[in-house]
């Protein structure tokens, strides 16, 4: 399975644990991925994916921390975030990455952070959109194009306000 | 990758025939039904361009697709948020193309695809495009 193997494959080298790779498998969200993607053999990723990957994951772990911070900061925005952490943790999830430690300074005002979220959103998607074109494994850019495609309807969603 | 542009090329016929018929039937939705509609027949033009780059044979459109009823609002934005789940779908496939040119086209489709969904007030998903597990 092609995306299967390059995604979990090219995760295991940018040096993640192996506790994240079966909480992976556990939670199938990849099987899904590889399902809708297909099956062709590719047991060597690129290095320059490997690169692309490893920041990828970097980038998305900052996310994670940024949308979590924005609920801690602002209780009343936690329940409209709920469908963001989740999907956030699948992105990290497929691409091999952990959510980072250290969480970024929120604005006092809720509407000003859920405008900062948004704005993170999209530069994430048009980030993970030029990364999809980069690539150089067919699975691997269709993975990133629907992270993409994900991220810029979770801006659309927290561009609308507190639901 | 054949394939996967005449299957994006049979969905935007689709699209287009399905968003001219949801702009009719319901007035409140009928200016969002006309911007998609734009949006589907400027992507059906390109695919079309394509392919005749590529002197590939066009599939032409049918002559009426089944449509999910559609008789208010809420019918129309479930109808619209179909067809945009499907073409989120098949431009995933044209994702993985290896020329840069098909791969940009079907990436910017896919997300725009995606950014319908939400217009329609469809939930975010993580991955659109990629069907979910059954529950």
């Amino acid at each position: 399975m092609i995306s299967r193997r390059a995604v979990l494959g090219t995760g295991a080298t940018v040096g993640v644990g192996a506790a994240c790779l079966v909480v992976a498998e556990a939670t199938g969200s990849l099987d899904d991925i590889a399902r809708a993607v297909g099956v062709r053999p590719h047991p060597e990723p690129a290095a320059s994916d490997t690169t692309l990957l490893t920041r990828v994951a970097q980038r998305q772990g900052e996310l994670l921390a940024l949308v979590d911070a924005t609920g801690r900061r602002h209780r009343d925005l936690a329940p409209g975030l709920a469908s963001a952490l989740t999907a956030g943790k699948a992105h990290l999830e497929a691409v091999g990455g952990a959510r980072q430690p250290h969480a970024p300074d929120i604005d006092d005002d809720p509407s000003t952070a859920l405008a900062t979220l948004a704005d993170a959103y999209r530069d994430a998607a048009d980030e993970r959109a030029s990364d999809a074109i980069a690539a150089v494994s067919p699975d691997l850019a269709r993975v990133l194009a629907s992270m993409a495609a994900g991220l810029d309807q979770l801006a659309a969603t927290a561009a609308q306000g507190p639901a | 990758m054949t394939d996967a542009l005449l299957a994006c090329l049979d969905l935007e016929h689709e699209a287009v025939w399905r968003y001219s018929y949801l702009g009719a039937r319901v007035d409140d939705t009928a200016d969002e039904a006309r911007r998609s509609y734009n949006a589907h027949r400027a992507a059906r033009d390109t695919l079309l361009a394509r392919l005749a780059e590529k002197a590939i044979e066009p599939r032409s459109p049918a002559f009426s697709y089944a449509v999910p009823p559609a008789d208010d609002a809420h019918g129309v934005r479930a109808a619209a948020r179909e067809i945009e789940q499907r073409c989120a779908t098949a431009y995933l496939a044209l994702a993985g193309d290896t020329t840069a040119a098909a791969r940009e086209f079907a990436v910017e489709e896919l997300r725009r695809a995606a950014r319908a969904v939400t217009t329609w007030d469809g939930e975010p998903v993580a991955f659109p495009g990629i069907p979910r597990r059954p529950r």
